[in-house]
C-alpha cells in the first residue's frame, strides 16, 4: 500500500507502508490495504504510518485523506514542529 | 574626439557596471532556481487538492451550495495584487501596476473607501498609497519569502469578510510565469469563486467514496483550502516571474555594457594610434628641420 503525505511546501512522506493511522473528524481510524474508497477531513492530530519495522508520526494540524486504489493520501497543510522518527 | 584619458575613464566604469549586472544575473538566475522548486514542491499537493474536489464535485449528483461562489452585486470590492520588492526587473511592476489602475477604474462608480486593497510588494504598496488607499496590512516581507501560514491567513481574512458580505468580490492581480523570458499580466476573479467546470468527459468512472462526516461539512472544509492555495500560487508564481524577468532584464543590461565597452575599447584604441602618429610626424618633422 502506498502512502503519500503532501502540504503545499512539501512532499513530506512518499513510500509503501502496511498501514496507517489518520485522525480522522469521525474519529481516528487505521487504514490497512485493500481499504474501501474515501474521503475525509483530518483533525489535529497525529498521522502514523507503519512498516515491518519502523513507525513513523507526524504531528499536523487538520487537512483531509482520500484512500483510493490501495494509496492513502494525506493532505495537510501545516505540519507540527514534533516528528518522532523510527522506533 | 574624446582625450584618451576620458575614454579609458568609461572602459572603466562601464566594465564595473558589467560586473555588477552579470552578478545580478546570477543572483537572480539562482533564486529563480528556487523559486521553481518551491512551484514544483506545491504542485502534488495541489494536483491531488483540486482532484479531490472535482471528484467530489463530479460524483455528487445533487446541487452543492457552496457560500464562496455565491454571485452578488459589487457594493463593495478587494484587491489583491502582487509585485516585487525590488526594481531592475523590466516592465514587471509597471505591468501590475497598470493592470491594477485598470481595475481600479472598472469599479470607478465604486467610493474609494468601498475597495480595499491588499498589495504584497512594496512597489505596488507605493503605487496604491500614492493615490489614496490605504492597504490592508503590510505584505511586504511576502513578496520576498512565500509562506503558506502567512498567505493563508490573507485568504482566510478575504474568505470570512465574503462570507460576512463586507465585501462582494475580489480581484486578484499578478504576473503569471510562463517561461523565464516572458511573464504575462494576469487578472481573475479570486472570490465568488467559480466552480470549475468539470468536463463531461472528466466524469469517466467516478468513485464511489465513502464520504465522512458528511458532504457539506467536506465541502466547506475543502473549498477554503483551495482558496488558500490558488493565493499561495498566484504568489509563488508571481515571485518566479520577478526573478525570470530580472533575470532577464540583467541579461540584457550586460548585453549592451558589452557591447559599449567594445565600442569604447575601438574609440580607445583609435585615439592612441592616432597619437603615436602625431608624435612619429613631429619626430620626423623635427629630425628633417635639423637637416
Amino acid at each position: 500500500m502506498k502512502f503519500l503525505l503532501l502540504s503545499p511546501e512539501k512532499k513530506l512522506f512518499d513510500g509503501d507502508v502496511d498501514s496507517v493511522t489518520i485522525p480522522g473528524t469521525k474519529g481516528m481510524f487505521t487504514v490497512w490495504s485493500h481499504h474501501a474508497s474515501l474521503i475525509t477531513t483530518i483533525e489535529k492530530g497525529e498521522v502514523v504510518c507503519k512498516t515491518a519495522d519502523l513507525e513513523q508520526k507526524f504531528l499536523v494540524d487538520g487537512g483531509f485523506a482520500e484512500v483510493k486504489n490501495d494509496i492513502v493520501s494525506v493532505c495537510i497543510e501545516r505540519l507540527l514542529p514534533v516528528e518522532e522518527k523510527g522506533k | 574626439m574624446a582625450s584618451l584619458k576620458e575614454v579609458r575613464g568609461r572602459i572603466a566604469s562601464v566594465t564595473s557596471t558589467r560586473k555588477i549586472t552579470s552578478a545580478m544575473k546570477m543572483v537572480s538566475a539562482s533564486k529563480l532556481r528556487r523559486a521553481q522548486d518551491a512551484i514544483a514542491n506545491y504542485l502534488p499537493y495541489q494536483q491531488k487538492l483540486t482532484k479531490v474536489l472535482e471528484d467530489f464535485i463530479a460524483s455528487s449528483t445533487d446541487d452543492l451550495s457552496i457560500p464562496l461562489a455565491q454571485q452578488r452585486e459589487v457594493k463593495h470590492l478587494a484587491i489583491v495584487a502582487i509585485s516585487s520588492n525590488g526594481s531592475l526587473c523590466g516592465a514587471f511592476n509597471s505591468n501590475v501596476i497598470k493592470k491594477s489602475d485598470e481595475v481600479l477604474e472598472k469599479y470607478n462608480s465604486l467610493s474609494p473607501k468601498d475597495i480595499l486593497v491588499y498589495p504584497i510588494g512594496k512597489k505596488i504598496a507605493e503605487s496604491f498609497k500614492k493615490k489614496g488607499y490605504t492597504p490592508q496590512g503590510d505584505f511586504i516581507s511576502l513578496a520576498e519569502k512565500p509562506n503558506y501560514d502567512a498567505i493563508g491567513a490573507i485568504a482566510d481574512e478575504l474568505i470570512d469578510l465574503f462570507i460576512t458580505k463586507q465585501i462582494d468580490c475580489v480581484e486578484l492581480v499578478y504576473n503569471h510565469f510562463k517561461n523565464p523570458a516572458v511573464q504575462q499580466i494576469t487578472y481573475e476573479m479570486f472570490l465568488p469563486m467559480i466552480p470549475s467546470a468539470t468536463d463531461s468527459k472528466n466524469k469517466h468512472i467516478t468513485t464511489d467514496y465513502i464520504l465522512e462526516p458528511d458532504k457539506n461539512y467536506l465541502v466547506n472544509q475543502l473549498v477554503p483550502k483551495v482558496m488558500r492555495l490558488r493565493l499561495y500560487s498566484a504568489l509563488l508564481d508571481s515571485i518566479a516571474a520577478e526573478h525570470g524577468a530580472r533575470t532577464t532584464a540583467m541579461q540584457t543590461a550586460t548585453d549592451n555594457a558589452q557591447e559599449l565597452i567594445q565600442e569604447l575599447k575601438l574609440k580607445y584604441n583609435k585615439a592612441r594610434q592616432e597619437a603615436i602618429t602625431n608624435e612619429i610626424l613631429d619626430i620626423v618633422g623635427g629630425a628633417e628641420g635639423l637637416k
